[in-house]
């Protein structure tokens, strides 16, 4: 069961998603902050990380940094921000996906799972 | 900003103008002062000659007058021959009855028949000296003559004419006549040069102005004119540039804005979507879950239209578009009914209020004013924390009202305090903490703006936040 940490300020949606995510099989952690979520990843490293950009104490962006600092972890960046140039500074700070929100949710799920399988692949071939 | 410094050819163009007129104004005044040199020159010349040979006869009459009354033509001939010189000089004496008597030029004067026709003669037997410019006498060269009667003790004896050539001086006064002209000339040319140069040093930054405004025109916002001159074009520049730089700020902001809206209302809309998805995904047969997950999608959609209530509130006020309605209002029933509406909240809270209000009338739209206030009172609370104290309280100053409201809360860092106003700004990076759009306090001041009142937002020396909203009291008629 791969375990997905997901973070993100808005209370609603965590609740919702995190009921599609439990459903589709994964198992769920949630955090409303930069900080909690930087507390929970060394409490148990997640296999996917579901990260928005704004979020308070530490933002999204310097949140993917630090980790990728150390982590090789994937993450998927799920935010309002649409504009290119944020995609692009997404991506370049080490984001394996950018998805801009209002989303689709069987579209996010189908996401995770190339993400995850793209992983997989990667891992088999070293 | 190199293009277009070139300056293309136009006849009608400012370079062209300034440098017609630049070189028509100088070819008038060196040529009128040239004009005037030769002129004066040439007068200062002639009277000199007229005073020299004038005096010159004076003289020689006397001496012809004393050979005369002895009538000794022999030292008369002697005279005229010694002070004659040929063709420069020429000296004749007359009889009384106008008979030549002595000539210091014999070869020209044989031919001559009626000597009554050559100038100054005629006078002169009538007792009338005479002096002027003539042709010499069967050539065609100018002369300046005297002819004068010869008088001795009251008795007209004959009449002494001198003439003299002009062409040694006509000669001299042409070499002057051409080095004046030579240096008309040669000042015309700098004259042009300098010219030249003026007029492209104005006309150049007028150009390039003109280029500029075409630039910033076309959207290229923010650019920099790079004139550094003291006049006025400077100071032109100068507010080309500041106009420039203002118009790129707004842009900025305007972008900045639309960037916010566009995150703003997409994050509720998302939210909405994703709650509706769970519920399709299987949530709804779980009773305690959907309730919930309606509940959420009501929430944000609630959230939603109030985001899009303020957006359109802002820009209509920030358009001009809302009119204001104009009618008296008590400032104290005005305050209480914004601290009704927000009661029910407060209690919930527990905060105290405390109010303080003066009786006094405003001019203005009511259910603007009051929104106004209901958006700084909800600041307040959101701010507060619980058994806190809410203090609203007004005093006039001249011919306005201050009301200032106070909080508890943890006040406004100072790095907050300039920007509260602006659209979407929270002290709280991730906005979406209470229940505010990030438009409230913007909404407050362009109401209050409109009004012809000012607000700001300032720290207590204590503890929390202090609005000052000041307006103008309604002037009694």
């Amino acid at each position: 069961m791969p375990h997905v940490l997901l973070v993100d300020d808005e209370a609603a949606l965590r609740d919702s998603l995190t009921y599609s995510l439990v459903k589709e099989g994964y198992q769920v952690t949630t955090a409303a902050d930069g900080l909690t979520a930087l507390k929970q990843f060394h409490k148990e490293v997640p296999d996917l990380i579901i990260l928005d950009l704004m979020l308070p104490q530490i933002d999204g962006m310097e949140l993917c940094w630090r980790i990728r600092a150390f982590s090789n972890i994937p993450i998927l960046m799920l935010t309002a921000k649409d504009q290119d140039i944020d995609k692009v500074w997404g991506l370049e700070a080490g984001a394996d996906d950018y998805i801009t929100k209002p989303f689709n949710t069987r579209e996010l799920l189908a996401r995770i799972k190339a993400v995850l399988r793209g992983r997989a692949v990667g891992q088999q071939s070293k | 900003m190199k293009r277009g410094l070139a300056i293309p050819i136009r006849w009608n163009s400012i370079y062209q103008k300034l440098l017609v007129t630049y070189l028509a104004l100088t070819a008038l005044g060196t040529s009128i002062l040239a004009a005037y040199i030769l002129w004066s020159f040439h007068v200062y010349f002639m009277q000199t000659r007229q005073v020299e040979i004038d005096s010159w006869t004076t003289a020689l009459s006397e001496s012809v007058a004393d050979a005369l009354e002895e009538k000794d033509l022999q030292r008369v001939d002697l005279l005229v021959q010694r002070y004659g010189a040929p063709e420069t000089i020429t000296l004749r004496v007359f009889s009384s009855e106008g008979r030549l008597l002595s000539t210091s030029s014999p070869d020209v004067d044989r031919q001559i028949t009626n000597w009554l026709q050559i100038p100054g003669v005629k006078a002169a037997l009538q007792n009338q000296p005479q002096h002027g410019i003539a042709k010499g006498i069967l050539s065609n060269d100018d002369r300046l003559y005297a002819a004068r009667p010869i008088f001795r003790k009251g008795r007209l004896l004959g009449v002494l004419r001198m003439s003299i050539t002009l062409e040694q001086l006509q000669r001299q006064f042409r070499t002057v006549i051409f080095t004046v002209l030579g240096t008309l000339i040669l000042t015309l040319l700098l004259c042009a040069l300098i010219s030249e140069w003026l007029a492209r040093s104005i006309a150049r930054p007028i150009q390039a102005m003109c280029y500029f405004a075409i630039q910033v025109g076309g959207g290229h916002l923010g650019e920099r004119l790079n004139i550094r001159q003291n006049d006025e074009l400077g100071q032109l520049a100068t507010e080309l540039n500041r106009m420039s730089q203002r118009l790129a700020s707004l842009d900025h902001e305007r972008r900045a804005f639309l960037a916010n809206v566009s995150h703003e209302l997409r994050t509720p809309v998302s939210n909405v979507q994703v709650t509706l998805e769970a519920l399709e995904n299987g949530a709804i047969e779980e009773p305690e879950l959907r309730d919930r997950f309606i509940q959420t999608a009501q929430e944000e959609t609630t959230r939603l239209s109030r985001l899009i209530k303020d957006l359109l509130d802002l820009g209509r006020l920030e358009a001009g578009v809302t009119s204001l309605e104009q009618q008296p209002i008590k400032l104290r029933d005005l305050i209480d009914r914004s601290l009704r509406a927000v009661e029910s909240r407060m209690r919930a809270k527990g905060i105290h209020i405390s109010r303080e209000i003066p009786d006094v009338q405003l001019q203005g739209d009511p259910e603007r004013l009051l929104q106004a206030f209901l958006n700084i009172l909800d600041n307040a609370i959101k701010y507060s924390v619980v058994d806190a104290q809410i203090w609203v309280s007004g005093q006039i100053e001249a011919s306005q009202i201050v009301v200032q409201i106070r909080d508890q809360g943890p006040g406004i860092s100072k790095s907050d305090l300039p920007r509260i106003f602006e659209q979407f700004y929270t002290a709280d990076p991730s906005r979406t903490k209470g229940s505010g759009t990030g438009l409230g306090l913007a909404i407050a001041r362009r109401i209050v703006e409109a009004h012809g009142g000012s607000i700001k937002a300032s720290n207590s020396t204590t503890r929390g936040a202090i609005f000052s909203i000041r307006l103008p009291l309604k002037t009694s008629i």
